[in-house]
């Protein structure tokens, strides 16, 4: 989580985060976490400039606690119009109907 | 440059090199609403606003909006271009439709769409570089011609800011750039490169070198430190 957090901030210290998780983890899981990193990057910003809503299954699915972590809160939380309700998808895909 | 792999002493899949070399160098092609230069100036202002001054006071602001200024542009791109390049890179999370409608009403909703895929595919590709101490790209060479400016027929209100297909098949974010299809293909190249690969985003268990909920906790947490709602 240290070096996610030094390599979306661009921190000083991403270079030595870098190291350690190398040392401690690997090098492919390393270029996994880099991949990782860099997607959300993208995906955060190509949600937020286009205003998309959550889908119902993802409203539902974050419904008990969106507001507890303090999510409801983000500028990006008033595109979704409807606040779904708790309950949990089937699969990987149900989140996303 | 003829990227086939990086240098560097980790195992780098080749796969990275070889989309990211396929995809670069279309990102500086003439588009469906910006030529090949209007493209390659874009990207160079992705590059600038890390250093723009204005960029670095709204980041600081309690409210973007409360900080007057101009950006430090290198390009001769519309005021407004510059704008959603520039917020777009540095403070994401603190976009607002007002905003948004007073940008789509300057340049159009097309060009909107067009220039935040090249800046949200670019930076991904460069957040990569910059994860694991390679070397930027050098910018790609602009492609000739001229903007089809051709609009899909099937695309319209789904509630978002922005007109999108009215075909829901897979999640919201997969087709927030659905209104420039020859573009955000380009877009769906590098997520599937990096993320989603194809059908074993529905699959709970990954054979890769960090497990699914190790993959979604890194993904979690930058959505965490950008405050994306979604």
């Amino acid at each position: 989580m240290r070096y996610t957090e030094s390599a979306v901030r661009l921190d000083s210290d991403l270079a030595e985060s870098r190291k350690h998780l190398l040392r401690i983890a690997g090098s492919q899981a390393l270029v996994e976490a880099a991949a990782t990193v860099s997607a959300f990057e993208g995906l955060n910003r190509i949600a937020d400039v286009t205003g998309i809503q959550l889908d119902s299954g993802l409203a539902d699915e974050s419904a008990d606690f969106r507001s507890e972590l303090g999510l409801d809160s983000y500028a990006g939380a008033t595109s979704t119009k409807s606040n779904g309700s708790a309950q949990r998808a089937g699969n990987v895909i149900g989140i996303f109907r | 440059m003829a990227l086939t792999e990086y240098e560097s002493e980790l195992d780098i899949d080749p796969m990275f090199a070889t989309t990211h070399r396929e995809v670069w160098q279309r990102l500086g092609e003439c588009g469906t609403w910006w030529t090949g230069t209007q493209r390659v100036a874009a990207m160079s202002e992705v590059r600038a606003a890390f250093e723009c001054q204005l960029c670095s006071e709204r980041s600081d602001a309690l409210s973007p909006s409360m900080i007057e200024g101009t950006h430090d542009s290198v390009s001769e791109l519309p005021r407004q271009a510059v704008d959603l390049v520039h917020r777009l890179t540095t403070d994401p999370g603190r976009l607002t439709q007002e905003w948004a409608n007073a940008t789509i009403n300057a340049l159009g909703e097309e060009r909107y769409v067009e220039l935040a895929i090249i800046v949200c595919t670019q930076y991904v590709i460069e957040s990569f570089a910059k994860c694991l101490g390679l070397a930027l790209l050098e910018l790609p060479t602009p492609g000739d011609g001229a903007p089809s400016q051709v609009r899909p027929t099937d695309v319209g209100d789904v509630g978002a800011w922005v007109s999108q297909t009215l075909d829901k098949a897979l999640a919201n974010v997969s087709r927030a750039g659905s209104l420039v299809p020859d573009t955000e293909v380009l877009w769906r190249d590098i997520v599937q490169c990096h993320y989603s690969r194809g059908p074993e985003f529905a699959e709970l268990v990954w054979n890769r070198a960090l497990s699914r909920p190790q993959t979604e906790l890194v993904a979690s947490t930058v959505s965490l430190l950008n405050e994306c709602f979604y």
